[in-house]
């Protein structure tokens, strides 16, 4: 189990190296000067509504993501001649997407034929690697296009609050529940590698395109990029027409089912352990409660019945009034 | 195809600092932006049941003597048809002589969890019919339904059709299992089950996120970097504020109903196969013989064309139109040309098949 734990640390430690690499190229001086910018103008933003805060949020990081688009195009494309050598940072992109799929079948492979058990020593460390694992598929999730996995933000806060819970309740319990846990873990950890896999390769996809391209530009063609957003606008165009038939695929269906349903298998079993805790402190469980609303929606349904009955004998009560009243006269 | 590129390092610092220039200015205009109301034209509540209430749109204009009763869906909010003072299909509607009815369907809450379709379709959508019917002594209404709540219509309609005069769907998903759809093919290897019992009602958020990964590059991303590019223009950025916050307002989807949605009609596409149970009733598409008015969009990524326009086939009606619009999902209703081109036709279509 160490060894496995001593592996996964090292192929993380390099994995965050990869992902640091594009922002450590270049020895300008000025290394986040178009980056600086988003945060001073985030810094002059003030509270007002929620609506417009969130607004600020996301422009804030859109054109922080945008301007770190505009450094790595200038860092890695900029010549002596004071011109932008797109193929110079399409090959840089290239090359860092093969790593990060290099790197993503590693971790997947571990995943495969890792075996070791946990246990209360290894626990912590365990853990925490577990949880970079989630930082770096976010981030590399986050760099294609800002892309967000369906309820991520829920999944991963709701997972790791979970597990703070889990440590200090499961190792009280017998050894195998908490080792079925961890199975579940490890299979939803899996299946979000085996997602972030497919969004690199589509992004290496997108990048080869983007080559080609470029490789040969005709002098009498219309198709002209001479400015950063249009530069953008192509390379937003690209990628997502790449993602449109890779999401098609029986591969993302796939692997899109296996993230959603390995993460509800894993909180559906941490969820019925916390309700069995409930019981000895006579608290209510969640189970409980949904039993009495469905109880509560029943008798509400079978209520609305009975007053639409109600309402229609009142109906002919009343035609058979007017009628007798009618022939009375 | 080869791309000329020519791009200066020079011009790429000299845009960023534009850029960041704009950003700054649009700073104030963005600070000064209001409440966003959601909805515009006047209204009077009608009916209240639970968290749904019934409204009806006033006007002036009033001409057909047959009421149309709008039903939106369960999915964000019903504002998004009367957005702004000039990108209103409800405006459009009175405009166009017709009485209009919504059904706005709340907030969702643990309460409701137990809820089903049987409980929306035969329950609330036949109880408003009713309210509607008493009010004005009749016993016919026209329907009109958006998206799901357009399929909602659908199923109203088959098991209910003496109470619809005609019936206008919009943007409605009647075919789940065509190839270009990407939510049904992302939906089809999702354990429905797991998902309900595990969440209960299903987070507004979940689902606006997954919305938003259907084009995640455009809508979480290049959509903003437009938003800076009209900073500087107060009626331009009111117009992105409305909508930004129609698209975040994502009211939790009530998890019985959204578990048979997504299993019979995502799943199994029972709705076209005439097997779709609601309630004691079989859905059989073949009852709804009244004229149909089927609305969709050419380039709608959510509810693909094929998936709407295949009603042609289900449906008894010997009056059956189609009117299609050049534009996506919600421009059919918020953008310029959809005023012009959409709600006074369906008006016109409307006034024609009820003197």
């Amino acid at each position: 189990m160490q060894t496995w734990l001593s592996n996964q640390k090292q192929l993380i430690d390099s994995w965050g190296k990869a992902l640091n690499s594009s922002s450590e190229q270049g020895s300008n001086p000025d290394t986040n000067f178009a980056t600086q910018g988003i945060q001073d103008w985030w810094q002059k933003a003030q509270i007002h509504s929620p609506e417009i805060n969130q607004l600020f949020d996301k422009v804030a990081a859109m054109g922080n993501s945008y301007m770190q688009f505009a450094e790595q195009v200038y860092k890695t494309g900029n010549t002596n001649e004071n011109e932008i050598d797109i193929l110079q940072w399409l090959e840089h992109s290239e090359q860092l997407n093969k790593n990060w799929i290099l790197q993503l079948s590693a971790l997947l492979e571990q995943q495969d034929t890792s075996t070791g058990e946990i246990t209360q020593t290894n626990w912590q460390s365990w853990r925490e690697l577990s949880r970079q694992v989630f930082e770096i598929c976010n981030r590399l999730q986050n760099q294609f296009g800002d892309f967000k996995i369906p309820g991520a933000e829920h999944t991963q806060d709701g997972f790791f609050n979970l597990f703070d819970m889990a440590e200090s309740v499961f190792f009280r319990q017998a050894e195998d529940e908490i080792q079925q846990h961890l199975v579940h873990f490890n299979h939803y950890k899996k299946a979000n590698v085996a997602y972030s896999l497919i969004l690199a390769k589509n992004s290496l996809q997108a990048t080869q395109i983007l080559k080609d391209n470029f490789s040969q530009p005709e002098d009498d063609s219309d198709l002209n990029i001479s400015s950063l957003r249009a530069l953008y606008d192509h390379w937003v165009t690209v990628n997502e027409k790449v993602y449109a038939e890779s999401a098609l695929s029986p591969e993302y269906r796939q692997a899109y089912g296996e993230l959603l349903n390995s993460y509800l298998t894993f909180k559906k079993g941490l969820d019925d352990s916390l309700a069995r805790h409930y019981q000895p402190f006579n608290l209510t469980s969640r189970t409980e409660l949904d039993s009495l609303l469905e109880s509560h929606q029943l008798l509400q349904r079978e209520n609305k019945l009975l007053r639409e009955e109600l309402h229609k004998l009142s109906s002919r009560i009343d035609a058979l009034e007017n009628k007798n009243n009618d022939g009375g006269k | 195809m080869g791309f000329k590129f020519n791009l200066r390092s020079e011009d790429v610092l000299t845009e960023i600092k534009e850029f960041n220039q704009k950003l700054s200015q649009g700073l104030d205009n963005l600070k000064n932006v209001g409440d966003i109301p959601s909805g515009v034209s006047s209204k009077e509540l009608v009916y209240q049941e639970d968290k749904l209430k019934l409204f009806r749109y006033q006007s002036e204009k009033r001409q057909n003597s047959i009421p149309l009763l709008v039903v939106y869906a369960l999915v964000n909010r019903p504002y998004m048809a009367d957005l702004q003072k000039n990108r209103s299909t409800i405006q459009g509607l009175l405009n166009s002589g017709q009485d209009v009815y919504l059904i706005d369907w709340g907030y969702p809450d643990r309460n409701d969890k137990y809820l089903t379709m049987d409980d929306y379709i035969n329950g609330y959508i036949n109880r408003c019919v009713d309210v509607i019917c008493q009010r004005h002594g009749i016993e016919q209404i026209n329907l009109l339904g958006i998206c799901q709540g357009g399929a909602f219509s659908l199923c109203y309609t088959a098991l209910h059709p003496i109470k619809v005069k005609n019936l206008v769907t919009m943007v409605t998903p009647v075919d789940f299992k065509t190839q270009d759809n990407m939510l049904s093919h992302w939906i089809q290897n999702v354990d429905v089950d797991l998902l309900v019992d595990t969440m209960g009602n299903i987070p507004g958020n979940l689902i606006n996120n997954t919305f938003l990964n259907l084009k995640p590059y455009q809508l979480m991303g290049q959509k903003y970097l437009g938003l800076v590019d009209i900073m500087g223009n107060p009626e331009e950025l009111d117009t992105f504020m409305h909508m930004e916050k129609w698209i975040f307002d994502s009211p939790d989807l009530v998890g019985e109903t959204f578990r048979q949605f997504l299993k019979d009609c995502f799943q199994e596409n029972k709705l076209v196969k005439g097997q779709l149970k609601i309630g004691q009733g079989i859905v059989k598409l073949e009852n709804i013989t009244m004229p149909v008015l089927n609305v969709y969009a050419k380039q709608d990524h959510l509810v693909p064309p094929a998936s709407s326009k295949v009603l042609k086939k289900y449906v008894g009606s010997s009056d059956y139109k189609e009117l299609s619009f050049n534009g996506g999902h919600i421009g059919i209703y918020v953008s310029g040309k959809a005023q012009k081109q959409i709600a006074p036709k369906i008006g016109k279509w409307l006034s024609e098949r009820c003197d």
